[in-house]
């Protein structure tokens, strides 16, 4: 039982890197490693007023909150070591992943992978004063990050567009696609 | 060239700081660069922006050449420069400690663009379309009107995500993420000085090592989001507010105002920040008028023309559309169980450490002592940071986000590092 508290205290935060909202904290057993350390840190606090109160008849409370607030601050460094190996892990991951390349090639694993090509490709093959239109079935994130790449290209509807740009979409037989990846294409009308 | 970037942020806030400490005595060099970031970024966007209403292209040296032209105003100002000091072991540790957690932020903005999902589709989209159009396209018919994204956010972290653009001549999106770091470094720089003017250097150092272990805030320090940085200009108002209120100078006071001015200006939780400064400050200095006078100046004169910008187009205060304060009453809920929600997520969920039990430990034991001492203004604006959000979730319509956990602890991180000062500043 020791060990899996062991594994579990050293667990990464499952955060979202992409939109880091709340971090869960660390757990043991499933239960919140802050609510034992405060369940500690108040027997601590009534142990130590106990003796306070039994050695000088009264209770000294600047001397207990000193005291009370060094046990915290040491359970705070303990939770920051933790921490910082969550730091280390996604320093680490993040270094293998990214560092030694161009821009292009970091936008590129950015999720989804190999979209920023894509987006290059699209860009090389309509001209910038042509506009275009998008036929998608994407997540919302990658529909933003068309949004994204593609400015400072206006999309257009379909009728007003010379080129169409299909996203996770089958290619459309009646317009000669040029397609970067299987149902990632680009078409002019 | 992004060092060009933040070398004339940083002139230009070292300008403006020489002017509103005229004569002043000497500031620490860290500190004084510290506040010449948060002063000269607000001046440069704000520049930003004037331009961009007089339809007037960006480019660098229109930009950059005002501040180049104004260094002599650096001469003007007293600087007590570093000298490499004797640390003792722990005050070693500490600033080693502080050093990687540094690196650590820097590193994870530097080594990759932007990724955050509110940064692609509002901040640095934004950012993006002012590089391109040079300048903010004001025509309605424009297909990227003010931007795009959420139009009603003030346009401070665009324009100064299109600055580096701009100094640049390309759109780099992982140099410009420097921005972000550098924010925190002024917020960690602000809040050591706060400390050290009353407490050893040993506690100084080790609080705002606590400040910098704060989990979500150093996740936020690398990305590209506004929270944390609007919570950067609250706390350096607060730390002057409260220097002026034991000093009593006239020109700390206009600093605190300049800089609580900046907060609106980053996002609207900044206006709510103003008037609690605002607030405590009438409540220490009895209501009186002059004091009044001179801190709204800044507020008028910096943040004026955006609040008249947003009446002619119409732009609504946060983040729902709609919203307006004439039409409140349409978007009033009760949820008080939004409450138990906040102080459980506060207390349990791993974005903080230990500050809340912490601030309750020395709210109960220490308590006396701070409310005997101008400590208590602190207290103030951070406990109204609170109520403002807590109020916010209660009785609006956003008491949705609090269950999904989407907004709520980002919020905190606007008023927590106050939380911690006061800590630091009773213990």
């Amino acid at each position: 039982m020791l060990s899996d508290w062991w594994w579990e205290f050293w667990s990464v935060d499952p955060i979202l890197p992409r939109t880091v909202n709340n971090i869960p904290g660390p757990t043991l057993d499933g239960t919140s490693l802050n609510l034992i350390i405060y369940f500690m840190l108040a027997m601590f606090i009534a142990g130590y007023a106990f003796y306070l109160w039994f050695r000088a008849n009264r209770l000294d409370l600047e001397k207990l909150g000193r005291m009370s607030i060094a046990v915290l601050l040491i359970f705070w460094i303990g939770l920051e070591v933790r921490q910082s190996f969550s730091y280390f892990t996604y320093w680490s991951a993040d270094r293998a992943q990214f560092s030694g390349k161009s821009l292009s090639q970091k936008r590129d694993l950015i999720y989804p992978p190999g979209f920023y090509s894509f987006c290059e490709f699209v860009q090389m093959r309509v001209p910038p004063s042509e506009l275009l239109a998008v036929r998608s079935r994407v997540d919302e994130l990658t529909s933003i990050m068309w949004n994204y790449y593609s400015l400072p290209r206006p999309v257009s509807d379909e009728a007003g567009a010379a080129y169409i740009v299909g996203m996770n979409v089958p290619p459309d037989p009646a317009l000669n696609t040029e397609e970067f990846y299987p149902n990632w294409w680009v078409a002019r009308k | 060239m992004i060092f060009f970037a933040v070398l004339i942020v940083l002139l230009a806030g070292y300008e403006l700081l020489a002017l509103i400490e005229w004569k002043k005595g000497e500031r620490p060099l860290l500190e004084r660069l510290a506040l010449s970031y948060l002063i000269g970024a607000g001046a440069i966007t704000l520049l930003m922006f004037a331009l961009a209403l007089l339809k007037i292209k960006f480019n660098i040296w229109l930009i950059g050449l005002p501040w180049l032209a104004l260094s002599p105003l650096c001469c003007t100002s007293k600087v007590k420069l570093p000298r490499l000091p004797k640390l003792s072991v722990g005050e070693g540790f500490l600033t080693g400690a502080l050093g990687l957690k540094l690196f650590y932020v820097f590193y994870e903005a530097l080594i990759k663009p932007v990724t955050g999902w509110d940064a692609l589709w509002n901040f640095s989209f934004r950012a993006k379309v002012f590089f391109f159009e040079r300048g903010i396209p004001l025509d309605r018919s424009h297909p990227y009107f003010l931007g795009g994204g959420m139009r009603q956010y003030p346009p401070h972290l665009p324009l100064l995500e299109a600055w580096t653009y701009i100094s640049q001549g390309a759109w780099n999106d992982a140099a410009m993420k420097i921005i972000f770091p550098l924010y925190f470094l002024a917020l960690l720089i602000v809040f050591y000085y706060c400390l050290r003017r009353e407490k050893s250097r040993r506690q100084s150092l080790f609080f705002t090592f606590l400040l910098s272990s704060l989990p979500l805030l150093t996740y936020h320090a690398a990305m590209e989001y506004a929270d944390f940085i609007v919570g950067g200009y609250f706390l350096a108002a607060v730390v002057y507010l409260y220097q002026f209120i034991k000093e009593n100078d006239y020109r700390i006071l206009m600093l605190s105002a300049v800089l609580a001015a900046l907060g609106p200006w980053v996002k609207d939780e900044g206006q709510i920040f103003f008037f609690i400064c605002l607030l405590v400050l009438m409540v220490a200095r009895r209501f009186n008028w002059k004091y009044l006078l001179t801190y709204l100046s800044p507020y008028v004169i910096l943040i004026g023309p955006w609040i008249m910008f947003k009446n002619v187009f119409k732009l609504s205060l946060g983040n729902e559309p709609g919203f307006s304060l004439a039409r409140f009453g349409s978007f009033f809920n009760f949820h008080p169980e939004t409450v138990s929600r906040m102080l459980g997520d506060g207390f349990l969920k791993g974005n903080w450490h230990l500050l809340f039990i912490l601030w309750l430990l020395v709210l109960i034991f220490f308590g006396r002592k701070i409310f005997k001492s101008e400590v208590k203004y602190i207290f103030w604006t951070s406990a109204l940071a609170w109520l403002f959000f807590t109020a916010i979730y209660v009785f609006t319509f956003n008491w949705g986000m609090v269950f999904t956990g989407i907004i709520v602890h980002r919020n905190f991180l606007t008023f927590v590092p106050q939380i911690l000062l006061l800590c630091g500043l009773t213990l």
